[in-house]
């Protein structure tokens, strides 16, 4: 299959589940790339791999990729004037399968082997998760409470006209919008959790785009939003249920839109330069090249990542 | 009138959908924006010099950090270097179509401002906002002068003097005319602009812009009509304005001149027939006329008449009309309005939309005496 990605799943909680869309090899024109992640009939434009610059290949880490559905990646090429050179196969992120051979892998269309079985679709998480997109490190892990999303509005900006004569009156319309007025309500068992909930959109030192991205976990299946959805809110209201009686529960209200996901071209870094530089530290530049066959192999070392934090 | 798929006059005749965005260019280069356009608007007005002018709010979502926020003479929307495109896509269901509106010069950025959140620890733009006032593309004529004055340098096609001048494609769409000899191109402020009004005045209309980016010559007398505005079952008019004003219709004129000894020289002209005749129910309304450059008592006579016939010979007069926003309508078509309490065929000499659902319209229209 020429230049499909490959996709690595990690569904750890450092910070939060995420896939690595990686494209060994693009078409040797290919200047910038521009990838793609459809899931659940819609299609969104990769964090950080909008119209990225490549050298042949290309490494990101996708933190917004909705949980427990199938979710497919391609990438769209252009050369350097900037027109399209097509896309690439895409890779699907399906069933994950347990109980197989090592080594084996199952197309979509087989049958299980004796032994295996299915453990979940997609990116697999039992959490719903909530993030800035653009600081996906303080990602947090909640439980949707009851009242959320009971109303789904998505209205159509219309006004309607009677010209002079005509029975009826004629609509004239703007396109239809995404969600509006959602209401999406969280619980947080402990104030580490209320914090970071409300760190989500800026605290009393950073300023931050007010928009959250939201991904459902089995738990609060089935919800019928977008996955993932992008909800821009003004505000996140915070309700005692017993903090006063020490015993930590709040509920964390929110009211908004769905919303773009700002700077969409923007790629937030874990694995930085100098979490390789803290771990190479005491170590030759012979050492760093003996580890890694090519430049791409040190740019996905994303064990590393973090490393110079710690 | 703008070029148009036969299914785009249905679907503006009933509901449809409608969004308005914009290009950016730079010199030929179509930037790779497809920006929002808020809060716009577009007026045209064929009386003055540069014809369209309209405004509006560019709103755009960063994608990497950028911002559009004109700074020195840089920036994508900088007043120095950018033009618009205005494109407004029409759709209802499955069909969809886009019409340009036009490509128009930034004239002004009155405001600008970007908004900006930390990533990464770095405060980074998000979005930006930017303002802009636009004119239409004779305002580049506008502003480019002549160094000295000059004379064409060939009389015979006012179409290739035009294209000469303006270094801009024209569209001929009124019988070419030589130039008469003795025309000189003024060196002033505007000159430019006034050698091209000069020429359409040889031709016997108005040159506008049109929204392809070419000069044509809208003529002063309505011809065939182009494009229809309904009232009734397809109809998508809300309002006809019916305005009839008589403080310019004048039945008798007294001309007061004096001959060569400067001896006074009366003659009076007046309507003797028809709804306007001076003892009808109309009554007199006089106007008073003096010319130094006449001075025998035939000249005085034949200037009476020919003010008289001036004056309810063809009158013209606008009518407003508000209907459904039809972004096919140009500036200078001709129009007719069906399904009225008569049939009125005119010429569109001013048009403005917004962002709302309706437009205005006016057509200057032949009253028949």
């Amino acid at each position: 299959m020429p230049y499909a990605p490959t996709l690595t799943p990690y569904i750890d909680e450092s910070p939060c589940p995420r896939v690595e869309v990686f494209f060994e090899e693009l078409h040797p024109d290919t200047a910038t790339v521009t990838v793609l992640r459809s899931a659940g009939g819609r299609e969104y434009q990769v964090r950080g791999a909008v119209r990225a610059v490549t050298a042949g290949t290309l490494s990101r880490i996708d933190f917004e990729c909705p949980l427990n559905i199938p979710v497919t990646y391609r990438a769209e090429m252009f050369d350097d004037a900037g027109f399209s050179l097509g896309f690439t196969d895409p890779t699907l992120l399906g069933d994950v399968v347990a109980g197989l051979a090592p080594g084996e892998s199952l197309a979509p269309d087989d049958d299980l082997p004796p032994g295996a079985w299915v453990v979940g679709t997609g990116l697999i998480s039992d959490s719903t998760w909530l993030h800035n997109p653009l600081n996906p490190q303080g990602a947090v892990k909640v439980k949707a409470l009851a009242s959320t999303a009971q109303e789904l509005s998505r209205p159509v900006p219309v006004e309607w006209s009677r010209p002079r004569g005509r029975r009826f009156a004629v609509g004239l319309a703007e396109p239809r919008q995404g969600l509006a007025g959602l209401q999406f309500d969280v619980f947080a068992p402990d104030l580490e959790i209320a914090d970071k909930i409300q760190e989500l959109i800026g605290d009393y030192s950073t300023t931050s785009v007010p928009v959250i991205c939201i991904r459902i976990g089995l738990q609060d299946e089935p919800m019928r939003i977008p996955r993932p959805l992008f909800f821009g809110t003004e505000d996140i209201i915070e309700r005692d249920i017993n903090v006063r009686f020490r015993k930590g529960w709040t509920a964390q209200a929110m009211v908004g839109d769905e919303a773009e996901p700002p700077t969409p071209g923007l790629f937030i870094p874990l694995l930085t330069a100098a979490d390789i530089n803290a771990f190479y530290a005491g170590s030759t530049a012979a050492q760093l090249n003996n580890d890694h066959a090519r430049a791409v192999d040190v740019n996905r070392r994303y064990d590393l990542a973090g490393y110079a934090l710690q | 009138m703008r070029q148009h798929s036969p299914q785009l006059l249905e679907v503006l005749s009933g509901s449809f959908t409608r969004r308005l965005f914009v290009y950016v260019f730079h010199g030929s280069d179509r930037l790779d924006y497809e920006l929002a356009f808020e809060s716009w608007s577009l007026d045209g007005d064929l009386g003055s010099a540069v014809a369209l002018s309209g405004s509006g709010t560019v709103v755009h979502q960063s994608t990497a950090g950028e911002s559009l926020t004109p700074v020195g003479t840089k920036g994508v929307l900088s007043p120095f270097r950018a033009r618009l495109e205005l494109v407004m896509e029409i759709s209802a269901g499955q069909f969809v179509e886009r019409v340009s509106l036009g490509i128009f010069r930034v004239e002004s950025v009155p405001e600008a401002r970007d908004f900006t959140a930390d990533v990464n620890g770095q405060e980074t733009v998000i979005a930006s906002r930017v303002t802009v006032k636009l004119l239409s593309l004779a305002e580049d004529i506008r502003r480019w002068g002549f160094r000295f004055p000059e004379s064409p340098p060939s009389f015979v096609s006012c179409y290739e003097e035009l294209r000469r001048i303006t270094e801009m494609p024209v569209e001929e769409t009124v019988p070419d005319q030589p130039i008469p000899a003795s025309t000189v191109w003024e060196a002033k402020q505007g000159g430019r602009l006034e050698a091209v009004q000069t020429l359409a005045d040889i031709l016997g209309g108005v040159a506008v812009v049109n929204s392809v980016g070419a000069w044509e010559i809208v003529p002063d007398e309505v011809g065939e009509p182009v494009a229809t505005i309904r009232l009734g079952v397809q109809g998508t008019v809300l309002d006809v304005g019916n305005d009839i004003e008589t403080d310019t219709v004048y039945n008798e004129v007294v001309g007061i001149f004096e001959d060569e000894k400067r001896r006074p020289i009366h003659a009076v002209a007046e309507v003797t027939t028809g709804d306007l005749r001076v003892d009808g129910p109309y009554g007199r309304h006089t106007r008073y006329y003096a010319s130094d450059l006449v001075n025998t008592s035939t000249q005085a006579q034949t200037a009476v008449q020919s003010i008289l016939d001036l004056s309810i010979g063809s009158q013209m007069y606008d009518v407003a009309i508000q209907c459904h926003v039809n972004p096919l309508i140009e500036l200078g078509d001709v129009v007719e309005l069906v399904g009225w309490t008569r049939p009125l065929v005119g010429r569109v000499v001013t048009l403005s939309m917004d962002s709302g659902a309706l437009m205005n319209v006016s057509l200057r229209v032949h009253r028949d005496l």
